[in-house]
């Protein structure tokens, strides 16, 4: 019964998705990715959604340091050996690796298999760019995820995220481009393998 | 002379009915080999009593298996072969759990969701209680990315504080953590799954049952092992049924090794295979007459028992060896022979049988059966070679006596002490038995008593340190009128364990708080929630919006009925801790907090005296209290083996005079060199120790007055013989697998060949006539 951190932040991992990564094309730089995001988070029980911004940076085969700057700091960093919440220069563990880990390292290192092995995947093309459709196969994901929808060109743009809890998410990808951006030490200490 | 042989007859009619009743009844007899059987402690009162026996029975039950390899599909496949192998109705398993079902997470999710404005976290409830707020964690998981803050969402838990008890709980299971369904753990690149079952019924050490067991266990085990996968066993069973099996072939084994030896050294004493046949079946009939006897008093019989037993009485044993040494004499006349060696035969039997009954006298059942073996059995020789054997010897020719004249020689060029030679020898041997003792250390641990397979023992310890459960023997009884005042004496033990370290405990109060507490963590949730700095201020601030708020408030306020124990143990969620809940038959219950993951000794230690100042609750570590119970007898056997040391050197003072001293002389160097030698191998003194220094003491005495105080050729032969004899007997015992038996063997082995040579130097004195 280990639930939540890494599970959910399975979608997060989409920030730094990009398709021909993913179908193992290989045309791409397979290093880290760093861009800021935008969430509009619909929770049951509130008629208006929740807005906040921040920052993410996504290190293929380390993890994904995910941070939120408005309207309040909170900052996540999930790696294959578990998710830490970072509280001023220290962490926390708030949750243990497992599976869900692995396979964001899958798919983020472009193992395309890994993602079919956990979802219905479905795939298609527009005239911007690319949209991917993953229903979760029955298993921890199933637990919290109704659907997930992913669109962009290059790489992801936007994500909605739908939980079984009837909550959902939208997410804005801005600026995304090569390299881990700035990390703090605590950050990259986390990092480290 | 009528009454001789109707008494004859009569011991022949017994022994024929003893061995017949032996065969029927032997092939089907529990043979117990749990340590626990061994030495039975009686726990402080009845409570702990019942409840360590009910654990007891829980743990001898569980069957563990980790399926290993580096290919986490290849493992489960494994596991999954396994498990399959053990469901099968005839295995002897039951309750054989692999792969959990994915419903079976969401049951627990439903079972206890509705409930969380009932249920804190113990770190939670430390904060809330010492002023401390949530009202940042409600914001951030109104905040936190998609479905981050568990899976209820912010509705069902707007204050964030379900998910903390939920992992609080989970983490309970030790490294084993669900995967996918699985219980798994990650090691080194390598994926162990889990696989738990139950042994089902009464199916003990030995019997068909057990077989069946042990077959569908093994069978399991290749299944996983044909895929490819390592597998790691751990379980009371499978020591169980090694320690069985072990006991079997050495009980047999035992005998068979020193009867051998015996059948050589008698051959070469009398030449002759009929003398050497009666010397020989003494011992035979003497452990069936006493295995037959304690199997007719006890219906469990301990195999210790059974070994030790045959041991002492292959050891004690020369009565037939006495009467025919007389074929040494001048002449043989088997009628006057039996007139010779009543008195002394009869003294024998006597001094040995009164010396093994007050083994019975000792609080241990294993001993007291193993005083009934011995003296039974010696009694029953004693009475066969008394009854029978003038009439069996009848026709006997003398023994010519050139292995008595060969013997003189030897005795005549063996260096008697004073001479160089002894000098050298008995500094070598003071110096070796010194070194020995300088690394000699003291061990009452009762699993000595067991044989411990080493391949297993590496399996269980490996399968230990990977899951981090089950490494500890101590655990907390918690007791009450009713289940509340149970639930409440066990939160007020979990909160002061807390103070013992970071560990946690297993305690049913984790997943049922009692009513009070469950009352008073809600009020800690509602007062959590109001205020200037309370959640609901803090989420309509972060929010620009009183929603949150008002959600978090709905859910603090509404409607939940508390979790009463009844509600919990009639749901699949309290399936794995439902041995931890005992109803008493007058309406108490009492329940059992287990060391969770992580506790070791020195927490045990630090948690035991908490027992002491709380109400209802004790602590009971039964390996320890046994340890310590022999400890005690260790001792007691000690001060025994002193004062009987003394009354033997008075008792040889009046003979003797100042002789004394050279007749104990062999028997304590003999004690030196065996104990020296225990230490030397690395074994540890203990209780059998002690016993085998007070056999020692009363055969070794026997070869210094002997030599001191010889009674002819004869005499001198059955000394020599039975000298040797002895030590092939028990020297066979230090082949045991079992650590106590080993160090019993190697101390009466050793200490009596030290003995028989150091009596051999002794210088002679004029025999009698």
């Amino acid at each position: 019964m280990r639930f939540g951190a890494s599970v959910a932040l399975f979608g997060l991992a989409l920030a730094g998705f990009h398709p021909l990564r993913a179908e193992g094309s290989g045309t791409l730089p397979s290093g880290p990715v760093h861009g800021s995001f935008a969430q509009s988070k619909t929770v049951q029980g509130l008629s208006r959604p929740l807005r906040s911004v921040g920052s993410f940076a996504v290190v293929p085969g380390r993890g994904l340091v995910w941070r939120t700057e408005k309207p309040l700091k909170g900052e996540l960093v999930l790696t294959p050996r578990g998710v830490f919440a970072v509280e001023g220069s220290g962490s926390r563990k708030i949750s243990a690796g497992g599976d869900v880990l692995k396979l964001m390292d899958q798919i983020l290192a472009g193992d395309a298999s890994a993602l079919e092995r956990s979802f219905v995947v479905r795939r298609s093309s527009t005239a911007q760019g690319w949209i991917l459709d993953l229903e979760p196969k029955p298993g921890p994901l199933a637990e919290v995820f109704r659907s997930i929808r992913a669109e962009g060109s290059g790489f992801a743009r936007s994500a909605q995220l739908s939980e079984t809890s009837g909550d959902r998410t939208a997410l804005r990808f801005e600026a995304v481009a090569a390299g881990p951006g700035k990390l703090s030490r605590t950050e990259e200490s986390l990092l480290e393998p | 002379m009528n009454l001789k042989r109707a008494l004859a007859y009569a011991w022949l009619a017994v022994f024929v009915l003893a061995l017949a009743w032996l065969g029927w009844r032997f092939p089907q007899a529990s043979l117990e080999t749990s340590i626990f059987e061994l030495v039975p402690w009686r726990a402080p009162n009845p409570a702990a009593q019942s409840a360590s026996q009910a654990l007891r029975e829980q743990v001898e039950r569980r069957i563990l298996l980790l399926v290993g390899s580096e290919d986490s599909a290849l493992a489960r496949e494994g596991a999954e072969a396994a498990a399959a192998i053990l469901r099968a109705p005839d295995s002897g398993c039951a309750r054989v759990v692999c792969a959990v079902p994915p419903q079976a997470a969401k049951a627990a999710l439903d079972f206890y969701a509705p409930r969380a404005p009932l249920l804190l976290a113990p770190e939670d409830r430390r904060l809330l209680e010492s002023g401390g707020s949530l009202a940042g964690r409600s914001v951030q998981s109104l905040y936190a990315p998609a479905g981050f803050g568990g899976s209820l969402g912010f509705a069902r838990d707007p204050l964030g504080t379900f998910g903390p008890w939920l992992s609080a709980n989970a983490g309970l299971g030790g490294a084993l953590a669900p995967r996918d369904g699985y219980l798994e753990i990650e090691d080194q690149g390598r994926t162990w799954v889990a696989v738990v079952a139950e042994v089902s019924g009464t199916a003990g050490a030995v019997g068909p049952a057990a077989e069946r067991l042990d077959r569908s266990l093994n069978q399991a085990c290749a299944a996983a092992r044909g895929r490819g996968a390592q597998v790691l066993r751990s379980g009371f069973v499978f020591h169980e049924h090694a320690a069985a099996e072990q006991a079997r072939r050495e009980v047999s084994w035992v005998g068979l090794a020193s009867t051998g030896l015996l059948a050589v050294l008698l051959w070469v004493v009398f030449r002759r295979p009929r003398p050497m046949a009666l010397a020989l079946l003494p011992a035979a009939i003497g452990c069936v007459a006493g295995a037959a006897a304690v199997l007719a008093l006890w219906t469990k019989v301990h195999a210790v028992a059974l070994v030790f037993g045959g041991t002492v009485v292959g050891v004690a044993d020369d009565y037939g060896l006495y009467f025919l040494s007389g074929l040494y004499g001048s002449f043989w006349d088997p009628q006057r022979r039996l007139k010779a060696a009543f008195a002394p035969l009869t003294l024998a039997m006597g001094t040995s049988v009164l010396g093994y009954a007050a083994l019975a006298l000792l609080p241990i059942p294993a001993l007291k059966q193993v005083a009934v073996f011995a003296s039974v059995g010696l009694l029953f020789d004693w009475a066969g070679v008394v009854l029978w054997y003038p009439r069996l010897t009848k026709g006997f020719r003398r023994v010519a006596p050139t292995l008595v004249l060969r013997a003189d020689r030897l005795r005549a060029a063996w260096p008697r002490w004073g001479s160089k030679p002894a000098t050298i020898a008995l500094t070598a041997a003071l110096v070796t038995a010194g070194w020995g003792w300088s690394r000699l250390k003291i061990d009452d641990d009762v699993r000595l008593l067991y044989a411990r397979d080493g391949g297993l023992a590496a399996e269980q310890d490996r399968v230990q340190a990977l899951s981090g459960i089950g490494g500890s023997s101590g655990f907390f009884v918690v007791e009450g009128r009713d289940a509340q005042e149970t639930l409440r004496r066990e939160e007020a033990l979990v909160d002061a364990l807390a103070g013992v370290g970071p560990q946690r405990w297993r305690a049913v109060s984790d997943f049922v708080p009692s009513l009070e507490r469950q009352a008073r963590d809600r009020d800690l949730i509602a007062g959590a929630l109001s205020g200037e700095k309370g959640a609901v201020a803090a989420l309509a601030d972060a929010a620009g919006d009183p929603g949150p708020g008002k959600v978090l408030r709905r859910w603090a306020a509404a409607t939940v009925p508390p979790l009463t124990p009844e509600e919990w143990l009639a749901a699949a969620v309290s399936l794995p801790y439902r041995g931890q809940w005992l109803e008493r038959p007058d309406g108490g219950v009492e329940t059992l907090v287990l060391p969770g993951p992580g506790v070791g000794p020195t927490e045990l230690e630090r948690a035991a005296p908490l027992a002491a100042k709380l109400e209802g609750v004790q602590y009971v570590d039964q390996l320890r209290s046994v340890s310590v119970l022999l400890r005690e007898l260790r001792r007691l056997l000690f001060w025994v083996l002193a004062l009987g040391t003394l009354g033997v050197l008075g008792a040889l003072w009046l003979r003797l005079g100042a002789g004394a001293w050279a007749a104990l002389f062999p028997a304590l160097l003999g004690g030196l060199v065996g104990v020296g030698a225990l230490g030397l191998l690395g074994l540890s003194v203990n209780l059998f120790v002690a016993l085998a220094l007070l056999l020692l003491l009363g055969t070794a005495v026997d070869f210094g007055i002997y030599m001191l105080d010889g009674g002819g050729r004869s005499s001198f032969v059955a000394v020599q013989v039975a000298a040797l004899t002895n030590i092939a007997a028990v020297g066979v015992l230090a082949f045991s697998g079992t650590p106590a038996l080993r160090a019993f063997g190697v101390v009466l082995g050793v200490g009596a060949t030290a003995a028989w040579l150091a009596a051999s130097a002794l210088p002679e004195r004029k025999p009698h006539a």
